[in-house]
This record gives structure tokens, sequence and C-alpha cells, in this order.
């Protein structure tokens, strides 16, 4: 695919690389947006991206930054900063770069998984939920930041095992954040630092409108799992997600409201939905009335 | 000339031989490029619905099935036979919306095999599948990179099995065809040996076979367009068969498929499928 039109698409950031995943002498192929873009580390230590034209030239990508990691690029002009998150900064918990996983599916497919609630069940089975405990009970949704940010929030689930630090079957409060149509943080109880939270986000690279690598992360409250035994942790969860998430029609997510028959615990989906279409997006979304 | 369609979305096409899903049992199957699941409640019951679930479009056929109905493999939404939704674990008080229900098609088994209709079905559905009064004998169920409506005019103007003796790289392009009845016939005779085929509908083909004072020998083809450009066909002998008759039948349509997908025989069927083409009463070019 040719990289896209869509304006709004193109002028927000984008997690493109974890920055020490670029060695000195490496290169990166990869793309955005359908555009394809190479990363490298320059001799001084700087990170590099450029983008790639059909006939093989190149030329700087305009904006390009390093946080919490990760290098962000933005092919257009930004209309917003890279997305707070103070935690980071913060001292107690340990920093877990997930890598980079492929989903051949839209990006928004990703996120609206990523703050669902109900599949817990019966995608998690004996970690983040149970069989006997499905219930979804109420939860708040709210606009922050003058409808710049969707929030949901008070999400109260029954967990098996809700963390690898934790054997311990609890009722776990979640919040989740969604800053942008492509990035979600999840701010979770710790169940080893009482009232502290654990942070678990995804910042996605559209490579193309159903094909999108999530870059993410963890800030977890841990102090006796390895780095490895942590991953696997994570990535067994994701890779169930991943089961489900290639297998949904349209890869695009539907933004009408006829499309999809939803229910009480879709409260989060029903609004990220709505927020989308408001928000005039087109990339990665699937606008036919039905 | 115009080639007639054969992907009618108010034809029944057999998708599957009823032994391929028994009780409790969920197969994906694809008819005309639409994505559908079929499966088999412990009632017995066989259902054809769309491969969507209608909460967030996730896939049926990977989920499961329980007494009398279909799981989502997602969140866990259970749905009867009926296609609406009966529960949603999320909130096991609350009854279901009426617009839950998973989009199903007209279906029906007859002869050992099940049929599906991805429209509104101009015919009544399919309750016996021959003439002949013989139970099916499910020999096959292959796939070939051929439109239908080619595989069919193959099929009528070749005999599997040990017909009379061909000519023109395997194919007959001597043939008498004639239509009566609403069907398409095809007929030739060497010899003894006698070859007829008939296109009942879209979805079917019955061939015979006889050689001198021998009993004729009956098979039924059962077609599935899969899209435009591919089939799934379904053999089926009439009455029990040898188990050598089987296994020559078998032989004999890899070879007429290793036939049809080269491009060094394409000339000769499309002749073939023109002919066919022209006979084709008005009501099954649609």
């Amino acid at each position: 695919m040719a990289r896209t039109t869509d304006p709004i698409a193109i002028n927000h950031w984008y997690a493109v690389a974890s920055c020490s995943d670029i060695k000195p002498g490496r290169i990166k192929k990869t793309r955005l947006l359908g555009q394809p873009i190479v990363i490298s580390r320059l001799d001084d230590g700087a990170l590099s991206c450029v983008e790639i034209d059909e006939n093989g030239g190149s030329k700087p990508v305009p904006n390009l930054c390093e946080q919490y990691g990760f290098l962000w690029a933005s092919l257009g002009t930004p209309t917003k900063p890279i997305v707070d998150l103070p935690e980071f900064a913060e001292d107690g918990r340990r920093v877990i770069r997930r890598g980079e996983i492929g989903v051949a599916t839209s990006p928004q497919r990703i996120i609206e998984n990523f703050i669902d609630l109900s599949h817990f069940s019966f995608v998690h089975t004996g970690t983040l939920g149970g069989l006997e405990n499905a219930e979804v009970p109420k939860y708040n949704v709210e606009y922050r930041e003058d409808g710049a940010e969707l929030w949901a929030t008070e999400c109260r689930f029954f967990q098996p095992k809700a963390s690898a630090a934790t054997n311990l079957s609890t009722d776990v409060l979640y919040d989740y954040r969604i800053p942008s149509a492509f990035i979600s943080i999840i701010y979770k109880d710790s169940l080893v630092r009482r009232g502290k939270k654990d942070l678990i986000g995804l910042f996605l690279q559209p490579l193309e409108e159903t094909d999108t690598i999530v870059h993410s992360f963890a800030l977890v409250h841990d102090e006796t799992n390895t780095d490895t035994h942590i991953l696997h942790f994570y990535h067994e969860i994701f890779g169930q997600d991943r089961g489900v998430m290639i297998h949904q029609t349209p890869k695009k997510l539907p933004v009408s409201p006829r499309r999809d028959i939803p229910t009480l615990s879709d409260a989060s989906s029903i609004a990220y939905r709505r927020w989308l279409d408001k928000s005039g997006l087109e990339f990665g979304l699937d606008r036919n009335p039905g | 000339m115009g080639r007639l369609n054969f992907v009618n979305p108010w034809s029944w096409y057999s998708v599957a031989a009823s032994s391929e899903i028994p009780r409790g049992q969920i197969l994906p199957i694809v008819l005309s490029g639409t994505t559908l699941v079929a499966w088999r409640a412990q009632n017995e019951k066989i259902s054809v619905w769309s491969d969507r679930c209608p909460h967030r479009g996730m896939r049926l056929c990977l989920g499961g099935t329980r007494d009398d109905v279909l799981m989502c493999p997602y969140h866990g939404w259970v749905f009867g036979s009926d296609g609406a939704c009966t529960h949603i674990p999320a909130h096991p008080q609350l009854t279901p919306s009426r617009a839950a229900r998973a989009r199903i098609y007209p279906c029906t088994e007859a002869d050992g095999y099940i049929w599906a209709c991805i429209g509104e079905p101009s015919t009544p559905q399919p309750t016996y599948i021959t003439s002949s009064g013989n139970a099916l004998t499910h020999v096959r169920t292959m796939h070939i990179a051929a439109d239908v409506e080619t595989v069919a005019a193959a099929l009528m103007s070749r005999p599997l099995l040990s017909g009379p003796s061909r000519s023109n790289d395997g194919w007959n392009e001597n043939l008498i065809w004639s239509n009566h009845d609403g069907m398409v016939e095809s007929r030739y005779r060497q010899g003894d040996s006698d070859f007829s085929a008939r296109l009942e509908f879209p979805g079917l083909v019955t061939c015979s076979i006889t050689i001198g004072d021998n009993a004729p020998l009956r098979y039924t083809v059962m077609l599935q367009p899969t899209s435009t450009d591919n089939a799934a066909i379904h053999l089926s002998l009439d009455g029990a068969g040898s188990v050598e008759q089987q296994s020559l039948l078998n032989r004999d349509l890899i070879q007429l498929r290793s036939d049809l997908q080269s491009l060094w025989h394409r000339p000769t069927l499309d002749r073939i499928a023109d002919r066919c083409a022209d006979m084709m009463p008005d009501h099954i070019r649609g």
C-alpha cells in the first residue's frame, strides 16, 4: 500500500522502534502508515529515521524524538505532544520493554481488544479470568482533557493470576486510558505494593491499515521475577489476544453503531468507536454505515 | 460469448458430506466467496451460519458446541440453533437483545450431504439427490482451481471410470447435447459403450456409464462454488460400489483436476464450456 493520505493519521506521533534495539552500524527497515522508513544509528550515537520514496531516494522524517526508551516519528505536523507518562521517571517500578509483535489487523481492533474486560474469562482463562467468574461489573467511561483522551475507570474484574508477581486470585481494579487512537495504557492495582499502580501500555505502529506492529511496555512493581519470567507471562497473554484478533472481520474497525451488536460491558468500546468516528479519522476504520 | 453464472445466490449447493460433521462438530466452509460455519447440535440438527459473531466479528468456527448451542470463543456468547443469542456471560442476568443473533442461511440434509443457499432459495430444498433410488456412497471431496461452470462441462464431456475410449487429450467434443425438463444432458456412444450425464441444477451433475449388457454404473458429483474461480466437488457413487470402483473414481478425478488446471487443456475446455452454456435453460442461467 502507498502512504496514507489521511491527514489525521499523518499528524500523529508513533513509536517506531525501541531505542536500544538499534545498534551502531545496523539499520532497520520498516513502514509507517504505508510509508517505507529506515532507522539507523549515526556515528555520533544519535538515531536517524528517513522516508524512502518510490525511486529509492530518502529524506529525513519531519519529526523524530526519543522518549520512554522508544523512538517516535511523525510524518506530518503533530497536533498533540507525545503522551505524557510521568511514571517512567518515578522510582519503584521496573521497566520491561516487551518487544515488537506484528498483528495482521487494524490498530483500532488491537486497542479495542486491549480495553475489553469481558474476554478475559474466555481468552485468558486461568490468568486474567476464570470461566466461573465472567461477569463484568459496571464501570465508568469519561472523556478528559477536553475530549482529547478517553478513559474507562473503576473497572473491576476477578482474576486468578493478575500478574507474573502473584498467584493470588483476587478482584483487580483497572483504569484504561486512551490518549490517542493508537495508544492505550492500563493502570492496574499492584498486588505487591498496595496502593500503587502497575502500568501496561501499547504504542501501535500501523504499517498499513490492517497490519500493525505492537510496541509495548510494562512498568511493574516486582522484585522477585526475572525479566524473562515477566515477559513470558505477558507474551502468553498477548499471544492469546493475537489468536483472536487475526480472526475478526472486517479487519478495519466498523464505527457505525449499526454494524455490531454491543452489550452493557462494551461501554468503553462504544465510546471508543464513537470517539474515533467524531475525530474524522479514516485510517484503519470501516465507515460503511451497514 | 458470455458464460452463464452458476454462482447463483438462489441455488442450493452441497457444502459437505453429512459424515464430515458429526454431532457437536463445527466446520468452516466457503460458498460463493461467503465465509460460513456449519455445525451439528447434539440433537442432530445441522445449522449453516455466517462465520461471524454479531458482537465483535469473531469467527464462530473457532468456538465450541455444548448440547444444542454454539459458543463464540471471544466472549462466550451462546447461540441457539435459530441463531439467537441466549446467554451473555458478562451479564448472566440479562436477556440478550433480539438484535443479537447470528446470520443464518437456509440449509438442509439430503442423501448424506449438507446443502446450503446463500440467498433466498428459488427451488424447494433438496430432499433426495438422484432418481435412481440408491443410497449414495461418499467417495471424496476435492478442491479444484477452476470455475464451477467449466468443472461441470468437463464432467459432462469426460467419463470417470472406464467409459468409452476418449479422444482429443481425454475430452470428447462429439457429444450430443440436449435440454429437456429444465435439465441439460450430454450423451455419446461408442461401440457397445454409452455415457450420459445430466446437469440437474447448477450444483449437481449425475453421470451414467453402460458397457454392453452390464448394469449401468452411476456416479453423482455435487459442485460447490467457493469463489468465482474455484470449486469444491463432492463425488459419490450410486449404491455401495466396490472399493476398487471407489479407488478408480478417485484416480480419475485426480487426473481430471490436473487437466482442468492445466493451461494446455484450456482452449478445449473453453469450447466445451461454451457448448454446455448454449444448452442452458434460462432458469439455470439466472
